[in-house]
């Protein structure tokens, strides 16, 4: 009955999401992504000869697979009011729970295998997972992003502090040594890092097999798992409110603090605090700086950085669209004594000045990586004018959303 | 005299052609307490919400000091504060920049704030906690940081929704006092509660609600005669009203 209940929960999300997913495919940034898969694509071969041969690239194809399969999100598909109802049917709930740790595993397994087949001439070309080890490769990783989901899983249950550090520890140092033996060939090291992860996956089944769930965990774990998914989507249409976590990032926050105190900067003040601590409007923002960074520097061509550059900083300027309807569900906002046109007035402040923030950071890379004075020119004047007619961008999707 | 706030024989309600509020008329006056009583469902949320400007009445008007929020938003919001029966918090922000923020968008000065600030998270057994975020608290901290935002703006009037869920019985006794200080200060308050006894002590007027409608109102004596109930207490009368065989 209970993987009924499953069944249905997954069912109805993915009814929802499907819907935001179609909004989204017909949205301007799907556009932007199509160019990148598209420059990607062109560019792919170069890239593949501009690849030096270095034992860097093995270091670095661990370092990106280590984090996709050892992240092991888990979406326990729980909802708050199961907190009163579900708990004295726990028993009775582990085909419930099978199937979402199951579904988690297999939609991060998606994510390996998509990145897998995405550098897989790399892999071919430089790493020992070369022909049939290619397939083998793909397998043991699919089993490692599985084996450790469960091992999470498990650890939930733990109210201990040391021993959930000590297994993650271990859940992320097995496993580690394993793909790090693979991808250099070396079996015997590999082996023992099977037998590792194989006996520490059995330690800890063994040692939460009388334990309760930790319910609380598995809605914050829940609550995390939309939140990402809705904070992308909010991007684009309407969402309604998620539970996020919120990070002090003292530092950050203080620089808001710093706003004089005048009726004027209340709006200021609430954009400014949200997109500190709230959800990952801040994390988007630096990602976002990174990834341009790394793009710029493996697209060669000038003139293919200079797209790139104004390419990332109107995606930042669609990301930060969604802090606009951060407040959408609190009625203070609305009570206070304050005009409404100050309201949309301190949203475009205060995104044109984080974009303007991120432009010099864009300009900055591309002087760091760049060759061409004149390129560096040309991207400045892009973010110049981006900046002077962000403005009225904002306005006219304003008005395409009322209509 | 003009009353503080006046509510002018409104019509309203979520939909315009099933209203939940019937001609309703009744005031505030500056240094009063005014009760709005009634079952879970009979219009006392709605009110508040008409009054607060979030809801727009289909007839009559609400006038704040002889002004309704069309005339003058800004001004209008700027003299009432509202304590919401459910806590409202922004989890992004500490309780210190919660009222700070209140402060900034009210326009209380610097050096005021601070000073108000500091008294109040006192009184409520708050100032350890001044930089934790909203998930840390209980229910009733969360109520007591709707209640010093409020207190911090020194309106005129006081809209209180259900205050005393989920409080302390020493931060119920500081509520109370500090409405009786802000009444005796010349404020109008307007409070929408369950607990009678409580109501029948510290309010001078009362409004009973039934259905949308009001039943009785004015002060205790005057309910008590318009009831033909001389000498009841306001559980008695709440309970008759309920009967909906009162109807002014």
């Amino acid at each position: 009955m209970t993987g009924q209940w499953w069944n249905e929960r997954a069912g109805s999300f993915w009814g929802k999401a499907g819907r935001y997913l179609r909004l989204i495919g017909n949205s301007g940034f799907m556009f932007a992504l199509y160019i990148l898969l598209f420059a990607g694509a062109v560019f792919y071969p170069a890239f593949l000869d501009w690849l030096p041969q270095s034992s860097w690239i093995v270091i670095g194809l661990w370092l990106i697979f280590s984090v996709l399969t050892l992240r092991s999100p888990v979406r326990p598909f729980v909802q708050s009011g199961d907190l009163v109802f579900l708990l004295p049917l726990e028993k009775r709930m582990a085909p419930f729970f099978k199937k979402s740790l199951r579904y988690s595993a297999a939609l991060q397994g998606v994510e390996v295998l998509a990145v897998y087949v995405v550098l897989g001439p790399v892999i071919q070309e430089r790493t020992a997972a070369g022909g049939a080890g290619y397939f083998f490769m793909l397998l043991l990783l699919l089993v490692i992003t599985f084996v450790t989901t469960f091992i999470k899983w498990e650890e939930w249950k733990w109210h201990d502090h040391t021993h959930r550090y000590i297994s993650t520890a271990a859940r992320w140092g097995w496993p580690a040594l394993l793909m790090l033996a693979a991808w250099w060939g070396n079996i015997y090291l590999a082996g023992v890092g099977l037998v590792g992860l194989a006996g520490h996956w059995q330690l800890v089944k063994r040692r939460s097999a009388s334990m309760l769930l930790r319910w609380e965990v598995l809605l914050e774990a829940e609550n995390h798992q939309l939140a990402k998914f809705y904070r992308f989507v909010q991007s684009f249409a309407e969402v309604p409110h998620v539970e996020v976590k919120i990070k002090r990032r003292r530092w950050l926050a203080s620089l808001v603090d710093k706003l004089t105190h005048k009726q004027e900067n209340t709006y200021l003040y609430l954009y400014g605090k949200a997109f500190v601590r709230s959800g990952e409007y801040a994390g988007m923002f630096i990602r976002l700086l990174v990834v341009c960074g790394l793009v710029m520097y493996a697209f060669a061509p000038e003139w293919m950085r200079l797209g790139i550059g104004g390419l990332f900083l109107y995606m930042t300027a669609v990301q930060l669209q969604a802090l606009k309807s951060h407040y959408a569900t609190i009625d203070w906002p609305d009570l206070y004594p304050v005009p409404a046109a100050w309201k949309e007035g301190a949203f475009i402040t205060f995104t044109r000045a984080l974009l303007a923030v991120q432009g010099t950071g864009i300009v900055l890379l591309h002087v760091w990586i760049g060759q061409s004075l004149l390129g560096t020119a040309a991207l400045i004047l892009c973010v110049a004018l981006l900046l002077l007619y962000y403005p009225r961008w904002v306005t006219r999707r304003k008005q395409k959303e009322m209509v | 005299m003009t009353a503080l706030l006046n509510i002018d024989h409104i019509t309203g309600g979520y939909n315009i052609h099933k209203p939940v509020l019937h001609d309703l008329e009744f005031d505030v006056g500056a240094g009063e307490i005014v009760g709005l009583i009634g079952l879970n469902g009979a219009g006392k949320s709605t009110t508040i919400k008409h009054v607060l400007g979030l809801m727009e009445p289909a007839e009559g008007g609400i006038y704040i000091n002889s002004k309704t929020i069309h005339e003058d938003a800004e001004a209008y919001r700027k003299q009432l504060a509202y304590i919401p029966e459910s806590p409202i918090l922004y989890e992004e922000m500490t309780l210190w920049e919660h009222l700070r923020l209140t402060a900034m968008a009210y326009g209380v000065p610097e050096g005021t704030w601070e000073e108000r600030s500091e008294k109040l998270m006192e009184t409520y057994q708050m100032t350890r906690r001044k930089n934790w975020f909203p998930n840390h608290f209980s229910k009733g901290m969360r109520q007591k940081v709707m209640i010093m935002c409020a207190f911090l703006v020194e309106p005129k009037l006081y809209v209180v929704d259900e205050p005393f869920v989920g409080l302390d019985p020493v931060a119920i006794k500081s509520l109370l006092d500090m409405m009786v200080e802000m009444k005796d200060n010349g404020a109008g308050i307007l409070m929408s509660t369950h607990i009678l006894a409580t109501a029948e002590r510290y309010c001078d007027r009362f409004v009973l609600l039934h259905e949308g409608r009001v039943a009785l109102k004015g002060t205790m004596k005057e309910i008590q005669e318009q009831a033909g109930m001389p000498g009841a207490n306001l559980d008695d009368l709440y309970i008759e009203v309920t009967k909906g065989e009162i109807t002014s």
